[in-house]
């Protein structure tokens, strides 16, 4: 499967994993200049199986805070930074885990660890944008 | 009746969602128990009275699935009922977690409610 086909299915699965663990919608995108100046998270992990590549998330920080809030039903004053890049990682598990389980049905893939990307990439992905925030996922393949 | 639950999962922030989830379901849940993967599951199940087994799989030193061919080696361990908790959806891992002994599996992600209902159902069904 081409990436393009594997790319085509990321928007799918971060609504798929916003919605149930979030209670995030996709709606109207934010003002980007909202976020200037503020730093981004990037999150990576390695798939293998039947094809083997990078998957990553990133966001910009004040919407990981939001994302890690509604995620855990905890205040965002009362998170950590450490609770915050759990959640970007698990995030990261989720919607790439999501992602191949729509392109390939009948094969299991072993996924690594999440970390944190460090400096943020420019890959090109998917954006899910909703009042709020935006969250951008893209997947390379090896 | 309630039962004793251990989550285990090598995220923190999974943990604490699934252990929120189960307070709010209908799963009548009496001690929560958590380890970060298989090794630890194994240690915990030695020593605390656990009923149901909640288990992720793509963990670091001992997987899901080396945890599940572990407990079905023990006597007393294959006794107890395992729910996989995975972002794998492949027909492939399913197969291979049921014939491993898992009596059910919840895809992640999931709604609040699915979790509390499939573990309800495990015990209805044994």
């Amino acid at each position: 499967m081409s990436v393009e086909q594997i790319s085509a299915t990321l928007q799918t699965a971060m609504t798929e994993v916003l919605e149930s663990m979030c209670f995030i919608l996709p709606g109207e995108p934010v003002d980007m200049a909202t976020f200037a100046g503020e730093p981004w998270m990037e999150h990576t992990l390695t798939f293998h199986g039947p094809e083997e590549g990078r998957f990553g998330i990133r966001a910009p920080r004040p919407v990981a805070v939001r994302i890690a809030s509604d995620f855990l039903g905890e205040d965002p004053v009362d998170l950590s930074e450490q609770q915050v890049g759990e959640v970007m990682n698990e995030l990261a598990n989720m919607v790439c885990g999501n992602v191949l389980g729509h392109c390939y049905h009948d094969h299991a893939f072993a996924l690594t660890s999440p970390t944190v990307m460090h400096p943020v990439s420019q890959e090109e992905g998917a954006q899910f944008d909703w009042e709020e925030g935006v969250l951008v996922a893209w997947v390379k393949t090896y | 009746m309630t039962r004793n639950v251990l989550i285990v999962d090598d995220s923190p922030a999974m943990r604490k969602v699934i252990r929120k989830v189960l307070m709010l379901s209908n799963f009548e849940t009496q001690e929560c128990f958590e380890a970060n993967d298989g090794v630890e599951a194994l240690d915990i199940l030695r020593i605390e009275p656990v009923d149901v087994v909640l288990t992720d799989i793509n963990m670091p030193r001992m997987t899901g699935e080396e945890l599940l061919e572990q407990m079905s080696q023990d006597d007393i361990l294959s006794q107890l009922p395992v729910m996989v908790i995975s972002t794998d959806r492949s027909e492939e891992r399913v197969r291979r977690m049921n014939a491993l002994g898992a009596k059910g599996y919840v895809t992640k992600p999931f709604a609040p409610e699915t979790l509390g209902v499939a573990l309800n159902e495990l015990f209805v069904e044994a």
